[in-house]
């Protein structure tokens, strides 16, 4: 069932990221997907996350589909011109893949291919709109399709951004063009979750909040100086500090951040990078 | 399976290749495959062949790898960077896909999308490069992969395009980057096709020759005074003269009956370009059986 569905369900909508293997070797990454089976509604599928080459998103949500599981397919303008990008949504939809993510994408210089040529053709807005004009039959030159695909499109956007006006008229262009649902950046202050809210609240789309659990307190500054929009404030990572076990920790901070947002929004998003294996916990640490 | 493996088996290779739609009406494009699937050995997908946007090549080969049709898969350099198309090799191994064509593709400029970024990260030996170090477990910049993707991978050539020199240098670079067969334009002259294999003899590569029927004195016309190469002789387009609808397909079946007999020993396989005529490709397959 798409995201758009799911929140018209009025349930909360628990998504989750899995990142594809740097190879062919998916079995750790279905495996984690079969962990997460009946927990969550979708399973978000990163596409070359940090720039750095790995097996793509879209193979491996049809690995997902094939598997009765929903995948969201995360599309980037980094690496493909528009002749790809609506190729592979066309495509897409033909292997019955609905929810799409459309992303600018993290430039190349981050990743493992630091000489590959940053593409950007398109960026997530103008994306957004190819996407949305295949759905209503014509392709972006204005040729008509033969028969139109049904998209669940989503975008970005960082709450935590300081300042946060250019995210809000950002995301504005993007429901504009043709978001439908809104994945956010990590949130770790709901404080400031709750003022973003308000101000998006004119939009009427569904948001769903973007939740990393810490693995250490190192990880948490890392993200601080090299993840834009991320902010963890220092009392969390003087939690982080103190804690006898850490890990656990992280998934006890985590499941506190979903219950003080789950109300404000009408999702989670749970980005636990390298691991993926302890998202039930959390789930079920926010009695969810 | 790989179309290497199949040559090498002594199996006189038949491909056909069939387009994606422009749109997601994948209809008449399982029918065409499934009328083909007895016939032939393999099916190509073009990947937004002449710049004009389609459905994804990787979607359509998965669907035929899911009806037992073995796919071919064009990866062109055109419209993806490096870290885009050495993903997709990585994903076409997943999704079941082993055969694929690296091609550079035409300019954006021949297409519907002329705005569209011409890329070109790379060309099509330094991919072919590129996909064999990810089938030797490394990516192009040097690390590990976890879990090596089997790939046959070929390359396309058109024989009769002058100079000839210019292109065998690609094709040894690319045979010597890993490429396994060459996919070629139509063929009309058997001279043409002989000086070309004859110059490539002391490769080891499967070559496949396209063909695409005659289906009237004006296609013959068009190919001439449009497709760069190839050309048909005076002897075809005569026979095809003057001749009523119904009877030039008998005839230009005939010819291409003829002219693939003739060519056979030549090379490893043929490569049907249809053009619109996919239901009269079994039958000249047919004839080629019963000798």
């Amino acid at each position: 069932m798409s995201i758009v569905e799911l929140v018209k369900q009025g349930k909360t909508v628990v998504t989750a990221e899995v990142g594809p293997p740097k190879g062919v070797d998916v079995k750790e990454l279905l495996e984690n997907a079969e962990l997460m089976r009946g927990k969550i509604d979708a399973i978000n599928v990163t596409d070359q996350q940090s720039s750095v080459m790995r097996l793509g998103s879209l193979p491996v949500c049809r690995l997902l589909v094939e598997k009765d599981l929903e995948p969201i397919f995360q599309i980037t303008c980094r690496d493909r011109n528009r002749i790809a990008l609506q190729s592979d949504l066309l495509g897409a939809y033909v292997l019955g893949i609905e929810n799409v993510l459309c992303l600018t994408g993290d430039h190349v210089t981050l990743g493992d291919h630091p000489e590959a040529k940053p593409v950007f053709d398109l960026d997530s807005v103008s994306l957004l709109r190819a996407a949305k004009e295949l759905e209503e039959g014509k392709d972006l030159s204005g040729n008509e399709l033969k028969d139109t695909p049904s998209f669940c499109l989503g975008a970005v956007v960082s709450p935590g951004a300081d300042p946060l006006e250019p995210q809000l008229i950002k995301l504005e262009k993007k429901v504009k063009a043709g978001a439908q649902f809104i994945q956010t950046q990590g949130v770790f202050e709901p404080e400031k979750f709750e003022i973003f809210m308000k101000a998006v609240a004119y939009l009427n789309v569904p948001i769903l909040a973007g939740i990393i659990p810490l693995r250490s307190p190192g990880a948490a500054r890392f993200m601080n100086s090299n993840i834009a929009g991320v902010h963890v404030p220092d009392s969390l990572i003087d939690e982080m500090e103190k804690a006898e076990k850490r890990m656990q920790k992280g998934i006890e901070i985590a499941a506190r951040l979903i219950n003080d947002v789950k109300s404000l929004c009408q999702g989670i998003h749970i980005m636990a990078i390298g691991m993926e294996k302890r998202v039930p916990e959390i789930i079920e640490a926010a009695g969810m | 399976m790989h179309l290497s493996e199949l040559a090498k088996s002594g199996e006189f290779i038949i491909t056909c290749e069939l387009a994606s739609p422009k749109g997601v009406n994948v209809q008449d494009f399982l029918d065409q495959a499934d009328q083909l699937k007895s016939y032939i050995h393999a099916i190509s997908i073009g990947d937004n062949p002449r710049a004009t946007m389609r459905a994804g090549s990787w979607a359509m080969c998965h669907l035929l790898k899911s009806r037992d049709i073995e796919p071919i898969m064009e990866l062109a350099t055109r419209d993806r960077n490096r870290i885009a198309l050495q993903s997709d090799m990585l994903g076409a191994a997943i999704l079941g896909i082993e055969n694929i064509i690296l091609s550079d593709g035409h300019d954006p400029s021949v297409g519907d999308h002329t705005e569209a970024t011409r890329v070109q990260d790379l060309n099509c030996i330094s991919l072919a490069g590129a996909a064999k170090t990810l089938a030797g477990g490394h990516d192009m910049t040097g690390h590990a992969l976890d879990g090596t993707p089997s790939l046959c991978l070929g390359i396309t050539a058109n024989p009769g395009l002058e100079p000839l020199e210019k292109q065998l240098d690609t094709i040894k670079e690319a045979v010597a980057q890993g490429a396994q067969f060459i996919q070629t334009q139509p063929v009309y002259d058997p001279a043409v096709l002989e000086r070309f294999v004859d110059s490539i003899y002391n490769l080891d590569v499967t070559i496949i020759v396209g063909h695409m029927m005659l289906k009237s004195v004006s296609m013959a016309s068009f190919i001439n005074s449009n497709l760069e190469g190839v050309t048909v002789p005076d002897a075809m387009m005569k026979q095809l003269e003057g001749q009523p609808r119904n009877i030039a397909v008998e005839t230009s079946l005939q010819m291409s009956t003829n002219l693939i007999k003739t060519i056979r020993p030549l090379c490893h396989g043929i490569h049907f370009i249809p053009a619109s005529w996919e239901r009269y490709v079994p039958r000249i397959i047919e004839a080629l059986t019963d000798r």
